[in-house]
């Protein structure tokens, strides 16, 4: 999302280009001409309504959930009293049932306890998987909360009861931990063996750690999640997955593959020297993706003007180019310089990407203060036209080139633009909360002007050494799997 | 694949688990397990060729042999990332062995340094009798489970094709000609168990025959309502690369006269490209004479059955003449990573691999599969 906005400031094509396992894209942008990377809508993650996590899960990923993002954070999360105010309100705000409202309130408040009841056993280290707490989590999560919720008659209906957990502690104690397979199933023993050494061993690090997160590759959450889960799909009825499916879902895996990547690079690569064809660059690009479709190995179309509705290409936008030393130019002048260049009337109103108002026709208090003293380069500025005239329009700021004519380095030079009539507000306001984000985007360079910025999601390098292409989770973007266009 | 491999059966190691982990959540244990146990043989290392074999490293197959008997040159380095300036006048394979095992230590990868044998002459007639092939020359090939052939012309390859054919080994076959290239896939005869939506009415959920080269030869169906699934077993059987050149498969597939004549002229053309290898045209800048390979596209055409009314497109002509035999690593990375994804659907028999021919054209960002 930044590099295309980058695109759109600097009015440079830019190659996108990204894998999901066997699918792919490659989308070449012509700024304001052909869709940009935000034109085409993306996929969001899915997320479920609080009541089916908490209270009548029907598939495995609903247990995951429950024991990833409610369980987990509850029992080893940081702020109990933060974590406990945010789970009352998604219950109230998302359940008609006010028995059901209740009675996960009081399983939240009971969590509490058991959350003192691992700090407790964290302060005097123990080993027995036989541990009093254990009983005592095992007994209140998969068989006290169970028998409340089946209490509450009108939840089940029209759907299944679960059964509260059932088992004695000699069941799993000639099973060991190290024997269970990371690609199958677990049985209700092995969760139930894995459920009480994981959390110990969780319990054991909270004398040395504060609070505990979930990582996909911190092996005792993960234990810890994949048998809370199974325990869970069992008193609900539900499909017991592997701990290496469990890891995928959990820890959002998005597979890579090599083939995949060298076809997109491949493509990318290609894809580039219609930039360079001039006037035909345009009517000669074609996007690519992956093609589900028997007669063809890929799908390619045309490119697509800018959609109308897109936030990101809907707003003009060019590069300022400022004196080097900003403490220079006043806002006066910079005010002076747009209305000359642009023809705008007197009225109009300057602010920063993060809405703080700089200039308006009420407001000529930093008139006479250099613009060193709000904004910086690699800065955006808005300026909208208070009558209504003339559209609004973003400049990015920059300093003058070094091999500038002497003379002229003092002097502001604004970007030839050609600005619409004026268009609805709202557009703008989204706008700006989206530039908050990015901001701190800003240390990311910007590629010479005369050349075609490629952007990758997928490193792909050839000569890489390792036998597998590992992203880590953290850097991939959802906003960048695309879903329109498949 | 044709021959079923006995030796499946034994699992991967912990570490092998947690090395290919990304692609076993993509495309199954199975297909891991089977893929380590495959021993490929991969002909010359061409542009196309360097993709393919780094794609097959990376995925973890068994063993890898690489064939190439050519010395480096300074034209070869761009199209080659395993080797350096410093290495022209090597053996290529010498050049770039430390490079390519360097990619995974886990795969068997040898070298061999002289061609292999393709032995008898190209069988003129056009019907697929087996040629009489010296049991030596098919000593050469018969330790694979899978070729994959690069930059071959049609007598090499129809030569190639007729061993492959008598050892029962699938064969995989691609050239690239500039911004265009081609792969060939001769499986045999295979069989994929594909999954179906529980709410599929296509043909594939049930028994019978789908077109001339494949068929549904078995449903199962398990569970019911939301949890039911579908499993059809499709078999698909394939053509050689003689046959290729006189099938009369086109109509099948396009079948108005419309869309007959709107096949791209790429696939004439290449097709009339197998005519040459590489060394044919050695240090003829200008590529070859368009007149020459029109003539040659249309009698292909004919022979494919494209009716009166396709035309062919003289810019693509020109462009195919003049490119013919440059090689463009980008190109080469596209049809590379096909022809490797498409090995690993045919051994991981759960997606329906490729039947049988493709065409890249990067100029259009085209690359239709069309059944010949
Ligand atoms: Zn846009």
């Amino acid at each position: 999302m930044y590099v295309n906005k980058i695109a759109l400031f600097t009015g440079v094509p830019l190659m996108e280009s990204g894998t999901t396992g066997l699918k792919g894209q490659v989308q070449p942008i012509f700024p304001y001409k052909t869709e940009c990377f935000a034109c085409l809508p993306k996929a969001t993650p899915k997320s479920f309504p609080v009541c089916t996590i908490r209270s009548t899960p029907s598939k495995p990923i609903h247990c995951i959930t429950w024991a990833k993002n409610f369980l987990f954070p509850q029992l080893f999360g940081e702020n109990d009293e933060e974590q406990h105010a945010a789970n009352q309100q998604g219950v109230s705000d998302d359940s008609d049932n006010k028995d059901e409202v209740e009675a996960l309130q009081k399983e939240a408040n009971e969590l509490l306890e058991l959350k003192r009841l691992i700090q407790a056993a964290a302060s005097k280290e123990t080993n027995s998987t036989d541990a009093e707490f254990v009983h005592k989590i095992l007994a209140k999560i998969f068989k006290e909360d169970i028998e409340r919720l089946l209490r509450i008659e009108t939840l089940w209906t029209t759907r299944a009861k679960p059964t509260p957990l059932q088992y004695t502690k000699d069941e799993y104690s000639n099973l060991k931990v190290s024997e269970l397979s990371d690609q199958k199933p677990w049985d209700k023993q092995a969760n139930l063996l894995q459920f009480s050494d994981s959390l110990i061993r969780l319990t054991n690090r909270l004398s040395s750690e504060p609070s505990i997160e979930f990582d996909k590759d911190d092996e005792d959450t993960l234990d810890f999640i994949v048998a809370a889960a199974n325990l869970r799909s069992y008193v609900f009825g539900i499909e017991i997955k592997s701990k290496f499916d469990i890891k995928q879902i959990a820890g959002n895996i998005i597979p890579a593959v090599a083939t995949t990547n060298a076809i997109m690079a491949g493509f990318s690569a290609v894809s580039s020297i219609h930039m360079f064809e001039g006037d035909q660059a345009i009517a000669n690009s074609r996007m690519v993706y992956d093609s589900a479709n028997g007669l063809k190995f890929v799908n390619s179309t045309k490119l697509d003007s800018p959609a109308h509705s897109c936030k990101a290409c809907s707003i003009v936008r060019g590069i300022a180019k400022l004196p080097t030393n900003l403490k220079q130019v006043t806002l006066a002048q910079f005010r002076q310089a747009l209305l000359e260049k642009y023809g705008y009337s007197d009225d109009i109103e300057i602010s920063t990407s993060d809405s703080r108002l700089l200039y308006d026709y009420d407001f000529e208090d930093n008139l006479e203060k250099p613009l060193s003293q709000f904004v910086g380069f690699g800065d955006v500025l808005l300026i909208s036209d208070s009558d209504e005239v003339l559209d609004h329009i973003e400049l990015y700021l920059d300093g003058h080139d070094n091999d500038l004519a002497k003379g002229d380095e003092a002097k502001i030079s604004l970007p030839e633009l050609s600005i619409p009539a004026f268009r609805k507000k709202a557009v703008v306001e989204e706008e700006k909360e989206e530039g908050k984000q990015e901001d701190n985007a800003d240390e990311q360079h910007r590629d010479n002007e005369d050349g075609v910025i490629v952007l990758d999601d997928e490193e792909e390098d050839e000569e890489e050494d390792d036998a597998i292409e590992i992203i880590d989770d953290d850097e991939v973007d959802i906003d960048k799997t695309k879903s329109g266009k498949y | 694949m044709a021959e079923t491999n006995n030796k499946d059966t034994s699992t991967l190691t912990a570490d092998e688990i947690k090395l290919y982990d990304r692609q076993i959540r993509l495309w199954g244990l199975e297909a891991q397990t089977r893929m380590r146990h495959s021993r490929i043989l991969v002909l010359n290392l061409t542009s196309i060729g360097v993709e393919v074999v780094k794609n097959l490293m990376l995925a973890g197959i068994g063993s890898l042999t690489l064939c190439d008997s050519s010395i480096l040159t300074e034209e070869d380095l761009n199209g080659n990332f395993f080797v350096d300036a410093s290495q022209v006048g090597q053996l290529k394979v010498d050049a770039a062995f430390d490079r390519i095992q360097d990619l995974n230590n886990r795969v068997k990868f040898s070298v061999l340094k002289e061609s292999l044998p393709l032995g008898g002459k190209l069988s003129t007639s056009n019907t697929a009798v087996q040629a009489n092939i010296d049991p030596e020359t098919l000593k050469h090939y018969q330790n694979y489970d899978l070729v994959i052939a690069t930059g071959l012309n049609r007598q090499q390859l129809s030569q190639l094709n007729q061993i492959t054919r008598n050892l029962q080994i699938p064969l995989y076959a691609s050239g690239g000609h500039g911004l265009y290239a081609y792969l060939f896939v001769d499986l045999i005869n295979h069989e994929s168990k594909i999954q179906l939506d529980s709410n599929s009415n296509s043909t594939k959920s049930k028994v019978g025959i789908l077109n001339s080269v494949s068929e549904i030869t078995n449903v199962e169906k398990t569970g019911k309502d939301e949890e039911l699934k579908i499993v059809s077993t499709l078999k698909n059987s394939y053509r050689t690369i003689d046959e290729v050149f006189k099938s009369n498969k086109l109509s099948e597939f396009y079948k108005s006269e419309k869309k007959l004549r709107k096949i791209t002229p790429v696939l004439p053309l290449i097709l009339s490209l197998f005519d040459y290898s590489a060394s044919d045209v050695a240090g003829k800048d200008q590529g070859l004479d368009p007149v020459v390979l029109k003539s040659k596209a249309e009698v292909i055409a004919k022979d494919l059955k494209l009716p009166e009314s396709w035309k062919i497109d003289e810019n693509v002509v020109g462009e195919l003449a003049r490119q013919a035999f440059c090689e463009f690593q980008p190109v080469s990375a596209i049809i590379g990573g096909a022809l490797c994804q498409d090995v690993i659907n045919a051994l991981g028999q759960r997606e329906i691999p490729i039947n049988n021919f493709v065409v890249l054209d990067t100029v259009k960002n085209d690359m239709p599969i069309f059944t010949l």
